[in-house]
């Protein structure tokens, strides 16, 4: 259905600055800007939009869809250098983001979920009942 | 103390491309922020998905190492449409010099966010002293 994302595929970044990806994971990235990594997967019954967002609590993210456009946005509220400390290194992004995704028609958008882990986010979209892959028996 | 001791306390290991683990193993840097309070220095690591049981801390020769294995993030049976996270294993380290009390060294992790304290020796802390 969707075989390469690049030629423009339902699930396309609305993004334009994603082009700055992590590429080349071969080499030595470091990790932490203001545009997490998001993998796009696609099960049987359903799509999962994976983005790395470390450090971050549920309460710090926000996830909408409107016409059929899903938003992921937040920012790294419970995160920061205390007060009277001195900073020898800042790498790590604080700084709000947000990415778009336009949502395949055959996302069923009621039957979205997601969950925050370890500092990752996964965010289910189940596909519709009728654009779930059957089989028809022969009689 | 100096102020040339203070910075000198924690600096990030140079040439990471010596250190690396395993020769051949495929590894990324996560990024890092580091501060300092009067009586210690913290160092965050962002490793997002790593899993708990597989992050190592190890201090050796001076050196405080960072790895941590990730957990797989996509089950087995599905395509892959968009592939911007690494999901590799990480790896990092920093050289300690002195004024560190190594024995005392903590370590959590949280939401992905590796957290290490480092102490410094009795010696190497800022105190204040009162003019009587």
């Amino acid at each position: 259905m969707f075989v390469h994302v690049s030629q423009m595929s339902p699930l396309f970044d609305l993004d334009r600055t994603s082009n700055e990806l992590f590429s080349d994971p071969s080499q030595q990235i470091l990790h932490g800007t203001d545009h997490p990594a998001v993998d796009i997967a696609e099960r049987e019954h359903a799509f999962d939009l994976v983005v790395e967002l470390p450090g971050m609590k549920r309460e710090d993210i926000k996830i909408s869809i409107e016409k059929g456009v899903l938003s992921v946005s937040g920012e790294r509220k419970h995160y920061g250098f205390p007060e009277g400390t001195k900073v020898l290194l800042h790498e790590t992004n604080t700084r709000p983001f947000e990415r778009v995704f336009q949502l395949p028609d055959v996302v069923d958008v009621n039957g979205i979920s997601a969950e925050m882990k370890d500092g990752i986010l996964r965010i289910q979209l189940p596909k519709a009942e009728r654009a779930r892959p059957r089989e028809i028996k022969v009689q | 103390m100096t102020k040339k001791n203070d910075a000198a306390i924690v600096k990030q290991a140079s040439n990471a491309l010596a250190v690396r683990p395993e020769s051949g193993e495929e590894f990324i840097t996560p990024a890092a922020d580091i501060y300092e309070t009067p009586h210690a220095f913290v160092l965050h690591l962002d490793l997002p998905g790593a899993v708990r049981d597989g992050v190592q801390v190890n201090i050796e020769a001076e050196r405080l190492s960072i790895r941590a294995r990730v957990k797989a993030i996509h089950g087995e049976d599905v395509s892959i449409l968009y592939h911007e996270i690494a999901n590799k294993s990480y790896y990092r380290s920093f050289n300690l010099t002195k004024g560190i009390d190594t024995d005392r060294i903590e370590a959590a992790f949280q939401e992905g966010v590796l957290s290490v304290t480092i102490p410094k020796s009795e010696q190497f802390r800022r105190k204040e002293i009162k003019i009587q």
